[in-house]
């Protein structure tokens, strides 16, 4: 039970990610689930959802079905489904019943791919781990199966990988990313998997880096590495001080060919342990808490600053002392512990605040507090974080 | 790699058959590995001399995330890595969801990069009973399906539904019945029996393994007969079935 929410709602699950990074591809997507798990995506999971027409399907899975292990039922739906939509490719996205009874998806897709002719990709989500894997395996699938070799871009390129609309939810961060990639001289190849197009995607190996803006984005980072020889580049740059250095670092990966993340280095106080209530608590994705503390830092804080990771840790992505929190037990201990003064967070993690002397800056997440605090999400890129910074210390934050 | 799943009815011999084929592929030089895939875990005890393994669903069990390789990977006789994915108590629990989450596990600690094996064992209990038993002929597991049957209804009647299972995900690009063992029973017409349902299977006899008490006195002294009695006939058969595997000529 140790792993029990008692107040906090469970973040966005794996099949949500999945399901999310394929929006935009004209991909008939099926959530292979009774309807809750689709539920869960379309009404809270993905906040793209409403007033599009994006073929996310439920199977309907039924009790009879998972013990039948009825595979012919979903896959006549699909092909069915696909005859009058003419998408350009079809998902299978696992749930946790078809993972308990042992649904093969990946063979499911494989036959609906040799029937509809249509690429066809079968996801293993299972529920039981977080969106951040979904949009992984999702990205990976699609670059091992569609990005070929091409010529590099004459001009500076990037492609923008974990780009996913349950890390960015509606802020124009990625856009406002972007506009610095142009004012700098780098035009962009693709972002992924936000905005992505089959075109942009089959043609990623133009960039001369890759820029991960989130840790769902690591993997697929990795694979064009590791396939194309791609360097990247780990971060977010967060407030105006830390654009010169980020985009100084995005050209040293581009010129050395050598990964790089940005945000973990630092020669200032915050290498130590926190102490005595002088410390700073970040919890979210890894990639923007890491983009939080560096311009916390750059404003000024003189305290150790802490990472502590929500959805899972990269030990690549840390520096000494961050933290992975689990469940809502070691959120709930770390928030509360006496060597932080302040915590950026989620609203919803303030719940588990015990001490109303503590500063809490909320930093909604749509995995967390989806479209509840939606709104209230800055764009943090290109001082507007700085501007957020200064207007929550104009008022008692603790009060928020 | 070459991998291999070993299916048939309970009792008819697959595990018997498994580690003989093991270990005479050891002595030929090969690195092996043996998987076993049955909740009663006990497919590797005669490479391990009667030693009973921890299963990789108790050490889940026990140690959560923190399990290591060298807590559910043995070396049995020959070099053999041996492995039992385990399972619940009969009874209760999900014997086919087991084998998943102990696959699952196996590919998590990189098991196939770490050992490095020439050839991948993987005996599985019974009859395909659910989706989790045909795990091992999924993509990315066993090429080739080997069925162990006598010539007894029942064991045919259960090669019969491995052959259908094996039908079915054809379509899927998955493993293909490589032929079949025949584990005899000493039954009348036993070998004309077995070649009948092989031909109908569209499959072939890759090896007839005569009944012998050696069999028996081996397991008696917890070893294989390929260990205990090298130079018998028996030990020849399984021999001789192991080279075919390695040969390729059990492609049918």
């Amino acid at each position: 039970m140790a792993r029990l929410s008692i107040l906090l709602p469970p973040f966005s699950p794996d099949y949500s990610g999945a399901a999310s990074a394929l929006f935009d591809m004209n991909c008939l997507t099926v959530l292979h689930d009774a309807s809750g798990c689709t539920g869960n995506f379309i009404g809270f999971d993905e906040p793209r959802w409403y007033g599009t027409h994006v073929p996310v399907y439920c199977s309907g899975l039924r009790e009879i079905d998972a013990i039948m292990g009825d595979d012919e039922k979903l896959i006549a739906k699909v092909l069915s489904a696909q005859k009058s939509i003419n998408a350009d490719m079809i998902a299978i996205v696992g749930s946790p019943v078809p993972m308990i009874v042992g649904c093969d998806v990946a063979g499911i897709a494989h036959e609906i791919e040799e029937r509809a002719g249509v690429p066809s990709f079968g996801f293993d989500t299972t529920g039981l781990r977080y969106y951040d894997y979904g949009v992984s395996i999702a990205c990976d699938a699609l670059v091992k199966r569609f990005v070929r070799p091409c010529a590099k871009s004459s001009e500076p390129s990037v492609n923008i990988l974990g780009a996913d609309a349950i890390d960015f939810g509606i802020t124009p961060t990625i856009a406002s990313l972007r506009r610095l990639l142009a004012e700098s001289g780098y035009s962009c190849s693709a972002v992924m998997p936000c905005g992505l197009s089959l075109d942009t995607l089959t043609n990623m190996t133009a960039a001369h880096v890759n820029l991960v803006v989130s840790r769902s984005g690591l993997s697929t980072a990795k694979l064009l590495h590791d396939r194309y020889g791609i360097p990247y580049l780990v971060g977010l740059p967060y407030g105006e001080k830390c654009i010169p250095e980020y985009f100084g670092m995005l050209e040293q990966v581009r010129r050395s060919g050598v990964n790089a993340v940005y945000g973990i280095s630092s020669d200032n106080s915050s290498l130590r342990k926190a102490e005595n209530g002088g410390g700073v608590l970040v919890i979210g994705e890894q990639v923007a808490c890491n983009a939080i503390r560096m311009a916390v830092e750059k404003d000024g804080e003189p305290g150790p600053v802490t990472v502590g990771c929500l959805f899972g840790m990269e030990q690549e992505l840390c520096r000494p002392y961050d933290v992975n929190l689990a469940d809502e037990k070691e959120i709930s201990e770390a928030i509360n512990d006496n060597r932080y003064s302040t915590v950026f967070a989620d609203p919803f993690l303030k719940w588990l605040l015990r001490n109303v002397s503590k500063r809490f800056f909320p930093i909604p997440h749509y995995g967390v507090s989806s479209k509840i605090h939606a709104r209230e999400a800055a764009d943090s890129i290109d001082g507007g974080f700085d501007a957020y910074l200064a207007s929550l210390e104009n008022r008692d934050a603790t009060n928020l | 790699m070459k991998k291999i799943a070993i299916y048939g009815k309970g009792g008819i011999g697959k595990s018997t058959t498994t580690a003989n084929v093991a270990a005479a592929l050891s002595s030929q030089g090969f690195k092996v590995m043996q998987v076993g895939c049955d909740p009663k875990a006990d497919s590797t005890q005669l490479l391990m001399h009667g030693k009973k393994i921890p299963s990789v669903l108790d050490q889940i069990k026990e140690k959560g995330e923190d399990v290591e390789l060298a807590d559910i990977a043995y070396t049995g006789f020959g070099g053999v890595v041996c492995v039992e994915s385990g399972g619940p108590t009969p009874g209760i629990g999900c014997a086919g969801r087991g084998i998943i989450a102990a696959f699952n596990k196996l590919e998590e600690l990189h098991a196939y990069e770490e050992f490095r094996p020439d050839v991948v064992l993987y005996d599985v209990l019974g009859d395909v009973v659910c989706g989790g038993f045909a795990m091992p002929i999924r993509d990315g597991y066993a090429e080739e399906v080997i069925i162990v049957t006598s010539g007894e209804r029942m064991a045919l009647f259960a090669a019969g539904n491995i052959v259908l299972a094996i039908d079915n995900f054809k379509k899927r690009g998955y493993a293909r019945l490589a032929g079949i063992v025949q584990n005899s029973r000493k039954i009348d017409n036993e070998d004309e029996i077995v070649r009948t349902f092989a031909e109908q299977a569209g499959s072939r006899i890759l090896q007839v393994i005569p009944r012998a008490q050696i069999v028996q006195e081996a397991e008696a002294l917890d070893r294989t007969v390929v260990e205990a009695f090298p130079d018998s006939p028996q030990s020849a058969c399984y021999k001789e079935l192991a080279k075919k595997i390695m040969e390729g000529s059990a492609n049918v």
